[in-house]
């Protein structure tokens, strides 16, 4: 079976965002909400200071509550270890931001547009028909991050092995200047995500809630 | 061969230790929800799911539709008890100065909501437990 997930170096991260601008321009994120996003914090006392920067994004959860929560079954996971949210179904509950408990899933309340003067880009422009189903956002869903699953589907249909290179790879990982995020499938001990995993210390955030996040960060 | 069978049942026992505590800190978050509240919650999780108790049809996080006609109509959990006033020492979930997200009206610890939450809780299981080899990072 596979089971796609990421690996997050936090001794590699230097915290300067690339990630966060790929996932906007690749997915269209509207001004005010985050797929990805970083946070920091301080270590030690003056003047042995460190600080640390700690990449976020959907976990992709073997046990989502966000899936069990939702009240219109607009979650779901599929055969390769994805949770993603169907627009169609979202009736914008917001249940699932609720139970999250990584803070990774936005509501889209209002359209915005990344232009400031609410001029829409020629992206934002294009008919929903035109975009992928997981680009058809629309004011009144949750939104969150899909390891960028159009460009997986893509490789898998063209018969390249996800994370082989730069299309294949979800936006937010072959971007980073630091070599700090690794994509690949967590149930293939050869990739090198296992070897990571298997290697390094490598934790996953918020054990306790039993979720099981595809998300891990060496230490 | 000695001090690694000693290490490896150290591990276990620290393993085991770490379950527990967890499993305590749950069952103190029931009950201290079942001190704030003043109905069994188990017999009133199985009214709401019934049907007896009626939270209204209308889903949502308004004031008004069921989420809050659940937790704090029926349950009667006062605003405080969801929405603290900050995050604890839990650098690597949120900052604690500032919400990354806009939608979180308030801070909520989500461990508040394991309590009743949890894998056999007395509500909804949104969350699983994540057993004695689970529980704890390397």
């Amino acid at each position: 079976m596979v089971r796609y997930g990421l690996v997050i170096d936090l001794a590699k991260c230097i915290g300067c965002r690339s990630c966060v601008a790929a996932c906007k321009v690749e997915n269209m994120v509207q001004p005010g909400n985050h797929w990805n996003f970083v946070l920091e914090y301080e270590q030690g006392k003056y003047p042995s200071v460190r600080r640390i920067f700690v990449p976020m994004n959907c976990q992709h959860c073997e046990n989502p509550p966000c899936m069990k929560a939702c009240p219109a079954k607009a979650i779901s996971k599929n055969e390769y270890g994805v949770v993603l949210i169907d627009y169609e179904k979202c009736r914008g509950y917001r249940y699932c931001i609720a139970a999250c408990p990584y803070g990774v899933i936005h509501f889209i309340d209002e359209e915005k547009t990344l232009y400031p003067n609410g001029e829409k880009t020629p992206y934002e422009a294009l008919p929903a028909e035109a975009r992928h189903p997981l680009h058809r956002k629309k004011p009144g869903v949750a939104e969150k991050c899909t390891l960028c699953w159009h460009r997986i589907e893509k490789a898998l249909e063209e018969g390249k092995k996800p994370g082989s290179d730069y299309d294949s790879s979800p936006a937010c990982v072959p971007v980073c200047p630091a070599g700090a995020r690794y994509f690949g499938d967590l149930d293939d001990p050869s990739s090198e995500v296992s070897k990571l995993i298997a290697s390094r210390r490598a934790i996953q955030l918020k054990k306790e809630y039993g979720t099981r996040p595809q998300v891990y960060y060496l230490v | 061969m000695r001090f690694k069978f000693a290490a490896l049942l150290a591990i276990a026992m620290l393993l085991l230790f770490a379950a527990c505590a967890q499993k305590q800190e749950t069952e103190e978050v029931v009950r201290e929800v079942e001190k704030e509240v003043p109905v069994n919650l188990w017999e009133t999780a199985e009214k709401i799911r019934s049907g007896e108790i009626d939270v209204g049809e209308e889903y949502g996080m308004e004031l008004g539709k069921r989420w809050h006609n659940i937790h704090a109509e029926v349950l009667g959990l006062k605003c405080s008890y969801c929405h603290i006033s900050g995050y604890a020492d839990d650098f690597l979930y949120q900052r604690r100065y500032k919400l990354p997200v806009r939608d979180a009206p308030g801070v909520v610890d989500r461990a508040i909501c394991l309590g009743c939450h949890k894998q056999n809780g007395p509500a909804r299981e949104l969350y699983m437990n994540a057993g004695v080899e689970g529980a704890v990072n390397p």
